[in-house]
């Protein structure tokens, strides 16, 4: 289980992050919501320990920061919205396999049996059919499958992921929910597409101004009185099929 | 086409020009006669002729050899810079190695340093002088992992250096030392000996095997270091331990020819464009097309100007810089 306490960071005299206390529940997936510059990346920056959190976020009652680099690796992936330009010539297929080298025996190449996770990550994020392309040839969606496929390649048991649903069209959005769903992992996500969080998630954390504004099931929390409040837009609701809708 | 076959092509193209490359230079043996002393050689031990004995076996063989060799360092050396400052315009001098192993070649040539080692006086300058400036480096990077400072750092380390060895190139009193200095500063294998390769072929050999152990630790440094140090790959280890290898090489192989420039640059890049971007190939090609070049590129500085020899570093920026352009025209066309 994943517990942050009391987690606070300032740039200079601004505090980005006050006071922060959370539990995320085992394999559910909890989506984190905000307006921009709320604090959202700067959290899972920490919990990925791309920021140094001294003794405040714990994994299964271990601090993370006390947890080797390659075992981290092996426990928590990110999917984070940079990309290089170095990266271009590479195929589809190598990037996804080094999903697997915290996995990987050291100074070895990578095993059939990572080569096959690999292909099945593929599978899943419908880029089977991509592998032998240049990342360099693909779409903005195209290549943002390639690195969530590389990130569950990496079979972690925290899954991080900072807007995935940018660049992927519709079908993709709901076929990535569907796989975040069965791939029955904590995964944690900052989304921006309300109505998409309502839906899929099981539970859901509202930031504003650096500060947890509230957190539990969407359809309790994501009401139009309290998301009018945050965004500072009107928000309007409807169901069907059992599915709950927000419009604004 | 495969990966093997392209390898098999390098390879035989390689060796076929170790052989044919023997017989040019100040004195043209026709291959032919190569040949047939090689095949002479292998039956008996000995050459036909001792005049052949002595051009072929004891001048240009070494040379040829080191040739090979320091083609292949200079082009993995390269490689390993290229990749852990992310910059496709990085060469082996680019931490500024070779100011530093200049500005200590020519306090020996033209200052007298270390002339009480006699022969080499020259080689111990460079060699101090370069460890000294990567020392620097390292020392001035400290913990930072960033590809941007290490190149600046190294920028500046050069400019450093490369003042205080045209400071002391000035200072000379006789013409004769600035022309060593001068030849020295171009690069040359014309006083490459059979001792030579005790330390050159080991060192770059190791900087091979080195490599290769961590090609996959390459290709993940390519995600960026943010992205590499999260899939648990310890980037500011792995940016040491490839700082110092290569530096370590460069300055063995740059003390005994002098500053030969862009084979280390050019040559990954003609690798990339043989086999794409993965390290576990591009280690490989890399030395195969390094030796090569460096290996004619010898053959042309001691051929065109019969018997006078070209110093290398002027050929090699001759041929290389066009087909640099060439390469980045290439790489970079609609």
């Amino acid at each position: 289980m994943l517990q942050i306490k009391n987690l606070n960071y300032k740039i200079k005299q601004q505090i980005i992050l006050n006071n922060i206390t959370l539990t995320f529940p085992d394999n559910k997936i909890t989506c984190i919501i905000g307006p921009n510059g709320c604090g959202k990346s700067t959290l899972l920056a920490h919990i990925s320990s791309l920021l140094k959190s001294s003794e405040k976020i714990s994994l299964d009652g271990i601090y993370i920061e006390k947890i080797p680099a390659r075992t981290y690796a092996r426990k928590v992936a990110i999917l984070s919205q940079r990309q290089e330009f170095s990266i271009d010539e590479f195929l589809v297929s190598d990037i996804v396999l080094m999903g697997r080298y915290p996995h990987k025996k050291r100074f070895q190449d990578y095993s059939t049996a990572d080569i096959r996770i690999a292909d099945k990550m593929m599978l899943n994020t419908g880029i089977k059919h991509l592998s032998g392309k240049k990342i360099k040839t693909l779409s903005g969606g195209e290549r943002q499958r390639v690195f969530i496929a590389k990130a569950m390649a990496q079979e972690p048991d925290i899954l991080l992921l900072d807007e995935p649903t940018n660049h992927l069209d519709v079908k993709y959005k709901l076929a990535l929910m569907r796989e975040l769903k069965k791939f029955g992992k904590t995964v944690i996500i900052v989304l921006h597409d309300l109505s998409l969080a309502a839906r899929c998630c099981d539970n859901s954390i509202v930031m504003y101004d650096g500060t947890i504004a509230a957190a539990g099931k969407p359809t309790k929390i994501l009401t139009p009185e309290f998301l009018e409040k945050i965004f500072e837009v009107p928000f309007y609701t409807a169901k069907q099929n059992d599915n709950y809708f927000l419009y604004y | 086409m495969h990966i093997r076959i392209k390898f098999f092509i390098l390879f035989i193209f390689l060796t076929f020009s170790i052989v044919i490359s023997l017989g040019f230079g100040s004195v043209n043996i026709p291959s032919s006669l190569v040949l047939k002393e090689i095949l002479t050689f292998l039956q008996t031990g000995h050459l036909h002729s001792a005049t052949h004995e002595t051009i072929l076996l004891s001048i240009r063989l070494p040379r040829t050899l080191f040739a090979v060799i320091s083609g292949a360092g200079l082009a993995m050396v390269g490689l390993a810079m290229q990749t852990i400052t992310r910059n496709s315009l990085a060469d082996p001098y680019i931490l500024g190695v070779s100011s530093g192993a200049s500005a200590g070649a020519v306090c020996a040539i033209i200052l007298g340093w270390f002339s009480s080692l006699g022969q080499l006086n020259v080689s111990t300058g460079a060699f101090l002088g370069a460890a000294l400036s990567t020392a620097l480096v390292i020392v001035l990077v400290g913990r930072s992992s960033s590809p941007i400072k290490l190149i600046l750092i190294g920028m500046g380390m050069s400019a450093f250096f490369s003042a205080l060895t045209m400071m002391v190139i000035y200072s000379a009193r006789h013409e004769a030392q600035v022309r060593s200095a001068m030849f020295w500063l171009l690069g040359s294998l014309s006083a490459i000996q059979w001792l030579d390769l005790i330390s050159a072929a080991p060192v770059t050999i190791f900087l091979g095997i080195f490599l290769w152990f961590f090609r996959h630790d390459f290709d993940l440094l390519l995600l960026g270091a943010e992205e590499a140090g999260l899939l648990g790959l310890s980037v500011k280890q792995l940016q040491l331990l490839v700082i110092t290898a290569a530096s370590l090489c460069v300055a063995v192989l740059v003390t005994k020819a002098g500053l030969i420039g862009f084979i280390g640059l050019i040559s990954p890049h003609l690798a990339r464009i043989l086999v794409g971007p993965l390290h576990s190939r591009l280690i490989i090609f890399s030395s195969l097309t390094g030796s090569i070049i460096l290996l004619w590129g010898d053959v042309l500085s001691r051929s065109i100007f019969r018997p006078e020899e070209v110093p290398i570093g002027i050929l090699t920026a001759c041929i290389g810089a066009p087909l640099f352009i060439w390469i980045i025209c290439k790489r970079y066309g609609d």
